[in-house]
């Protein structure tokens, strides 16, 4: 599927935001979540998450693996893998937590990866929630509530329950490994399996309105209505088939494009209907980027929107 | 043991026996009808009243924002946070910051522009930072009510002289009431612990409330009444105008007052409770000025789950 023209983002907009992400590299090689104040003396830090998603903005543009700019991103990225296979959020925080499914992502998309990605997708596999028990399943029933470490889903931080952003990003990063198998990856029969009951989780936590929100209970907020940023990215993880009950939140995301939407919204929207082959509603003036995150993904989707189809390390 | 021991040693036990002073705190009540009501000078006399140091001082505003949606006041009202960081500079404030972590939507200066806190506060964007997405340092948490024995918090709110606390007045569909304590859940980064900052909850919700305040012992709460939110707070709720304005230096005191406005009974909100077991704080030891809280107070609906906080005889 093509764009017609006139209603996508014209590339100048690519090449300002990917020269604004650029200028944003820290001198270690990561990226910061926003620029400092003008006035502030320090740079701010760099975190994992706006590093891997800088490094696979710059992979959906074709950077080439050889640019400084790549290669530094990658290494601060390969040198703060943690003993335990994964990645925390931040240097100094002394937690692994769900952003190893985006370092793992980055990562496999650079050739200079070494053997960093068995023991990450190991991680993500051991932090997947297994089958509750039937008791505690019992005890949310007469809650009229959904048990929180569900299986399939996956956690922010660990010990803590499932949500539908950090499940949809363990789906991506495990797609990566199903077919062909790399050495140090488990068996591709395991990840699939990983995989499926995450989409089952992924399906079982649609609001009302067919879309979805960060995932919360239906106990009390039984009418809360889905955000077009997290219907964006579960339906991105969840596959392409003609009988998947994708219809409502596919005409959903259409409809949210109709509205203004914040940067990261607009491109996880236009994301998952170039997945599933949906058209996509003109845009209108380029959305404001207010981070890097912003910069990152909304470059992943403007690639996306050039070529007619979502970078393949996002087909789930 | 000689009488002169037995003489000194039960004057010594005598005054080890008698029960220290409890400390008062003071919180203000003011109406304000509208937020076209002259809030600036309100809340400069306010501030002032209290006697709060601003010269010079690095000052940290901390909103309530959740929401994009406009038809409920689930949000500190900007035109409330605009009059708040004038009165704080017309005061002398060194720097003054607007700082907030949504703990839901991540898009968060996209909800402030739809808020209306771009039109409301003259160059927003220059001073408003991300608490979610700041740089954060290791904080330990001595004695915690909660399980969580540190926490990172961002160095913003660290290392500010004064952190306001501006919550919006509002049920809670888990805490009962949210207000100037709930408020600091908004400090916590959600570039660390997720959207929604999950761990909060599995940590203990009242007790996560309270290690965060043992945290940010230099506070002024300044809570929006004008328009409040009822009934499944924090953000489907419906709007309340009690159209009063609530304020003090000791957050569990501002928070045991606004209860009362809302008719809800402080000593059955379990971070108040629990405040008050911790420190020897009480409810009762709460001096008022300005209105009689029989004058303003409004009744919040509550949810089902909470309607037993409602305050006797109300």
């Amino acid at each position: 599927m093509t764009a017609k023209a006139g209603e996508v983002p014209t590339s100048a907009e690519g090449d300002q935001l990917r020269r604004r992400l650029l200028e944003g590299q820290n001198r270690d090689g990561g990226w910061p979540y926003q620029p400092g104040f003008a006035r502030q003396t320090s740079q701010k830090s760099s975190w994992t998450e706006p590093t891997a998603w800088a490094l696979l903005a710059l992979a959906a543009r074709n950077q080439d693996p050889r640019d400084p700019a790549y290669g530094t991103g990658c290494s601060w990225l390969l040198n703060k893998q943690r003993p335990d296979g994964g990645w925390a959020p931040h240097p100094d925080v002394d937690t692994t937590t769900s952003v190893t499914s985006l370092a793992v992502l980055a990562l496999s998309q650079s050739p200079l990866r070494g053997d960093a990605l068995g023991p990450g997708v190991q991680w993500i596999l051991r932090h997947e929630y297994q089958e509750t028990p039937a008791l505690e399943r019992f005890a949310y029933r007469l809650l009229g509530a959904s048990p929180p470490k569900a299986p399939g889903g996956s956690p922010w931080f660990p010990g803590t329950a499932a949500w539908i952003a950090p499940t949809a990003m363990s789906v991506l990063a495990l797609s990566r490994f199903v077919n062909p198998a790399s050495a140090g990856i488990p068996e591709r029969t395991q990840l699939r399996s990983a995989i499926q009951r995450a989409q089952r989780y992924l399906l079982s936590r649609r609001c009302r309105d067919g879309g979805w929100n960060h995932g919360g209970s239906a106990f009390r907020s039984e009418d809360a209505e889905s955000y077009p940023e997290m219907t964006g990215i579960a339906l991105l993880a969840l596959p392409d088939e003609p009988n998947a009950p994708l219809q409502k939140p596919l005409s959903l995301a259409a409809a949210f494009l109709n509205r203004r939407q914040p940067a990261g919204a607009l491109s996880w929207l236009q994301l998952a209907l170039l997945k599933h082959g949906r058209a996509i509603p003109p845009s209108g003036a380029p959305p404001v980027c207010r981070n890097y995150l912003d910069i990152s993904l909304r470059l992943i989707a403007l690639a996306g929107v050039e070529t007619g189809n979502p970078p393949r390390f996002l087909v789930a | 043991m000689t009488r002169r021991h037995f003489f000194f040693g039960s004057l010594a036990l005598a005054a080890c026996s008698r029960a220290p002073r409890a400390r008062r705190y003071n919180v203000s009540v003011v109406r304000a009808a509208s937020y076209s009501s002259d809030l600036v000078s309100l809340i400069r006399r306010l501030i002032a009243g209290h006697g709060v140091a601003v010269a010079g001082k690095s000052i940290v505003l901390k909103p309530n924002l959740v929401e994009f949606s406009s038809h409920a006041p689930a949000n500190t009202h900007p035109v409330f946070v605009a009059a708040v960081y004038e009165a704080f500079r017309s005061l002398g404030a060194r720097h003054i910051r607007i700082a907030e972590g949504p703990g839901h939507r991540r898009a968060t200066l996209d909800m402030a522009y739809d808020a209306g806190f771009f039109a409301a506060v003259p160059g927003f964007e220059n001073s408003f930072v991300d608490l979610n997405l700041d740089d954060v340092s290791r904080t330990p948490i001595r004695n915690p009510a909660s399980s969580l024995s540190h926490i990172y918090l961002p160095n913003t709110v660290l290392n500010c002289d004064l952190l306001v606390s501006l919550p919006k007045m509002k049920t809670h569909h888990w805490a009962g009431a949210t207000l100037s304590m709930k408020n600091l859940f908004g400090v916590v980064p959600g570039a660390v612990y997720g959207w929604p900052k999950n761990v909060l909850h599995w940590s203990g919700i009242d007790e996560c409330i309270v290690d965060l305040n043992t945290l940010f012992p230099r506070q002024f709460c300044i809570v929006d009444g004008i328009q409040g939110m009822e009934g499944n707070g924090p953000i489907l709720g419906t709007r309340n105008a009690p159209g009063v304005i609530v304020a003090g230096s000791h957050p569990p005191s501002v928070d045991a007052t606004c209860c009362r406005v809302m008719q809800i009974d402080p000593n059955r909100i379990g971070y108040l409770r629990l405040a008050s077991r911790r420190t020897g704080w009480s409810s009762t030891l709460v001096d008022q000025i300005g209105e009689n809280i029989r004058d303003v107070s409004t009744p919040f609906a509550l949810i089902p789950a909470f309607r037993e906080l409602r305050l006797n005889g109300a």
